[in-house]
């Protein structure tokens, strides 16, 4: 049972009903003088408005998703861009008036995000209320072909169309997350609270968004930042009877009256829960502890826009006490026995066998929209994940961790989008760096999963689009070079150096089609490539979680994957919605746990044992979803996948 | 002249996430502090002789080259006192599990398994702070000529005082396992 939310100011972005209100000033480029009598049209709604003496105007009664915005102004051509409106928006727009009144018009719109053309969902406003002081894997569950992969109560990875881990990408804030991905028991160090919007892109190859992700790309977005002076916040508490969990989150935000365009945003939350209970037991050790906050500001003008932004996630799971194995006899007895061996009283305790982890990110960021180059844009951000798994060991060793490990990451990244003489035209080009340290904290008496590694990556794409009235084409091209240095031991503690260098080629084309003001079909398709994981290079040793030895493969090349979509969407009426996706996704020297004939002897017992290998596999599918909105405020939805994968030809050993 | 200002910010960037990059350290070897090499289970005859040795040996410990197991006879129809012996040989000088086990006997015990049909019989020789048997010290008493085998395994955190635990039925014991090896026994 989960009850309620309070509320306690504004969650007034209700993005379901047609109530969206867009506003701001139409100004003159070059000097910011007001001008009046311009018209604003909105083509989809059929609403308007025209400019008053100072440039303002104001269009209410909008619904969330794609509008064509029309503006014209007396001796200028009409101008048209399009904007995805998901909450009320300020809309600046300013019209290049030339001295000699030349034809050219320029439109710039603040938050004119030109996501790439791919099925996409989005979350946010209500959406994301009603799934708030959940994971972030659990949140984007509502969309349909996005399942997740739980290990624990708390503890849950995204799944998108059958991929998971290292064939994902999720961002926090326009950064890349970069944490201990590769384990199927470590969740995303993400904070739901810090995001104002959740965008799940499901085609493959977005290829401003790096390499490897070819089940898709999770975007976890904060609001945007306030412009406007004044003072806003929100308080949310949250309590699950379940593991008797309590969450409190706040946000505050502000602009400042001094320097106009000056915002900034705090916001953090906190989380506790005790041991969860199944109908007849307790789950003994599944309490967790969390907590997480975030700290933005910004600056926009006309021409720049500056933003610094730091957020912190740290969180400890308990491990069910009861699935802590030794080896085969211990996996098969744990699962046959009706109920767990261990079963306590409740209690809020985290003991051995228990997960740590502390995730740190900062990001710089600024943009500058020269008037006739287009807009330029820099990111840079550095990422600090710190995870500690403690186990049960002797002789008072379960205090210390089992597995300690420190991923720095370095990532830098330019973007142009020119300015093109001919308006149905857009283009993105850009460079992206990123460096990555792993290292193994010393003193955990345990030989590491993961060996000491630096990484290095570098890429450039190139993405053109070309926009016409009721279809759109979208095509780009990157490539990235990546290399991995690897120092570790081998049994006699010699230590070993390897260099292992990968590069390839992502591609994509992608084409939305609007037959009518009801109907949008999108068709793309992509490929991209996924160096292997060091996990998958270098495993060796026993997984305790399942009792089996893994052994990875050093000399493992890079999947490749081809990625096709087609999707529809329908809306028929402002209260209907259908959408119905198809997929098939190719992956050659697909990686994966092979298991092996002979079962190994140790002093534990007598172990499977899975070696890393390769083939070519095939995932296909298709989801739907429907939404009915009978009556306001209360809505039905459907939803239905199906997924199928399979060998497509197995590679000779 | 903008672009070439542009091109400078983005060096400047580029040369900021590459400084830590020169950090070149080398990782330290890190040895397993709980490893078990090698279990000894001696059989010394009360009657007087020769001990009998079961050993199984694994100095580079999971993976590598494959663990050695070395079985024995015993004779028939004799009292044997047994002792475990649980070792690291993978560090010079070894290190002694077993006083380790012995140190928290309350969280541990042994159980041995005897295959169906090889005739002999156990008894418990020492207890643990608790009074609860753990299993280092054993008493054997073999009966027939027989063949089959003899399993050793080592719970950590077992229930002791769920039933039949203390009388070496590892039924309801629960805990992990440390320790599972499996001899070859030969009475005769």
């Amino acid at each position: 049972m989960l009850f309620l939310l309070i509320p306690l100011a504004s969650i007034a972005q209700q993005a379901d009903s047609c109530t969206i209100r867009v506003s701001g000033r139409i100004l003159d480029e070059h000097d910011q003088s007001p001008l009046d009598f311009a018209t604003v049209w909105v083509a989809e709604s059929s609403l308007g408005a025209v400019s008053d003496s100072l440039g303002n105007y104001v269009v209410t009664g909008l619904c969330p998703g794609w509008h064509t915005i029309q503006l014209s102004h007396l001796g200028c051509e009409p101008a048209e861009i399009r904007v995805y409106l998901r909450q009320d928006t300020v809309l600046d727009m300013f019209l290049e008036h030339h001295i000699k009144w030349l034809k050219t018009i320029t439109v710039q719109a603040q938050r004119y995000n030109a996501a790439p053309i791919q099925p996409k969902t989005d979350l946010s406003g209500w959406e994301l209320d009603r799934v708030r002081g959940i994971s972030l894997a659990e949140s984007v569950q509502s969309v349909s072909g996005v399942r997740m992969l739980q290990t624990g109560p708390g503890v849950a990875k995204p799944i998108i169309n059958g991929l998971h881990g290292t064939r994902i990408a999720l961002f926090n804030n326009g950064i890349r997350q970069e944490g201990q991905e590769w384990g199927v028991d470590h969740a995303p160090e993400i904070d739901p609270f810090s995001a104002g919007h959740i965008q799940v892109i499901k085609g493959a190859a977005a290829l401003q968004y790096g390499i490897g992700a070819m089940g898709g790309v999770i975007l976890s977005e904060p609001a945007p930042l306030p412009r406007a002076p004044g003072l806003k916040g929100e308080a949310i508490l949250i309590g699950q009877s379940n593991g008797r969990q309590g969450t409190a989150a706040a946000g505050l935000e502000g602009g400042l009256k001094k320097i106009p365009g000056l915002g900034w945003r705090v916001q953090g939350s906190l989380h506790r829960g005790g041991d969860w209970h199944a109908p007849r037991y307790q789950l003994s050790n599944t309490g967790s502890a969390q907590g997480a906050g975030s700290v933005g500001l910004g600056y926009q003008k006309e021409r720049i826009e500056a933003s610094l932004y730091y957020s912190f996630f740290q969180a400890e799971w308990g491990v069910l006490r009861s699935a802590h194995i030794g080896n085969v006899t211990d996996f098969i007895e744990a699962i046959q026995r009706d109920t767990p061996y261990y079963v306590y009283p409740f209690s809020y305790a985290i003991d051995a066998p228990r997960q740590w982890t502390r995730h740190h990110l900062a990001k710089a960021e600024f943009i500058y929209r020269p008037a006739k180059a287009g807009i330029f844009s820099w990111v840079y951000g550095f990422q600090q994940n710190a995870r500690q798994e403690f186990d049960i060991r002797r002789s008072g060793r379960s205090a210390k961790p089992a597995l300690d490990m420190d991923l720095g990451t370095h990532q830098g990244a330019f973007s142009w989008k020119p300015l093109l003489s001919s308006s149905n035209w857009h283009a993105t080009v850009g460079v992206s760096l990123q460096y990555q340290q792993n290292r193994n904290v010393p003193g955990t008496g345990v030989r590491p999963l993961i060996p000491w590694f630096n990484g290095s990556t570098a890429g450039a794409y190139g993405i053109a689009r070309y926009t016409a009235s009721n279809w759109e084409l979208e095509g780009g091209l990157r490539y990235d070079l990546r290399e991995l240095l690897v120092k570790r031991f081998d049994p006699q503690n010699q230590l070993l150096t390897e260099r292992l260098p990968f590069k390839g080629f992502s591609a994509s084309l992608g084409a939305t089609f609007r037959p009518g003001p009801a109907w949008k079909a999108i068709l793309q398709a992509g490929t991209t490539f996924r160096p292997p994981h060091v996990s998958e290079l270098f495993s060796d040793g026993l997984h305790h979680a399942v009792a089996s030895l893994e052994t990875g493969d050093p000399s493992l090349r890079a999947e490749k994957a081809v990625k096709g979509v087609a999707a529809i969407e329908f809306h028929p009426h402002k209260s209907l919605h259908f959408q119905i996706e198809g997929y098939y996704t190719y992956i050659g020297d697909y990686i994966y746990l092979e298991p092996q004939p002979e079962p190994q002897l140790t002093i534990r017992g007598v172990f499977p044992v899975f070696q890393y290998t390769q083939t070519d596999a095939a995932i296909w599918g298709g989801d739907f979803g429907a939404q009915w909105e009978f009556l306001p405020a209360f809505s039905l939805e459907m939803k239905g996948s199906a997924l199928r994968s399979g060998i497509w030809q197995k590679t000779a050993p | 002249m903008k672009t070439l200002k542009n091109l400078l910010f983005l060096a400047f960037v580029i040369s900021l996430s590459s400084l830590p990059g020169c950090n070149d350290d080398d990782p330290e070897p890190i040895n397993e502090e709980e490893l078990i090499t090698s279990v000894l289970l001696t059989f010394t005859p009360m009657g007087g002789g020769d001990p009998a040795v079961f050993q199984f040996k694994d100095p580079d410990g999971v993976g590598g080259a494959a663990p050695v197991l070395t079985g024995d006879t015993l004779a028939a129809a004799t009292t044997y006192s047994a002792t475990l012996s649980l070792l690291n040989e993978s560090v010079d000088p070894a290190e002694d599990i077993g006083a380790e086990v012995e140190e928290e006997g309350e969280a541990h015990q042994f159980f041995f398994q005897v295959s169906a049909g090889l005739e002999l019989l156990f008894t418990y020789e020492d207890q643990d702070g608790g009074g609860n048997p753990l299993g280092l010290k054993t008493n054997w008493t073999s009966g027939a000529a027989s063949i089959g085998t003899l399993k050793v395994i080592l719970r950590h955190e077992p229930d002791k005082n769920a039933a039949g635990v203390s009388g070496g039925d590892i039924t309801n014991a629960g805990g992990e396992t440390d320790v599972e090896v499996e001899w070859p026994v030969v009475i005769q």
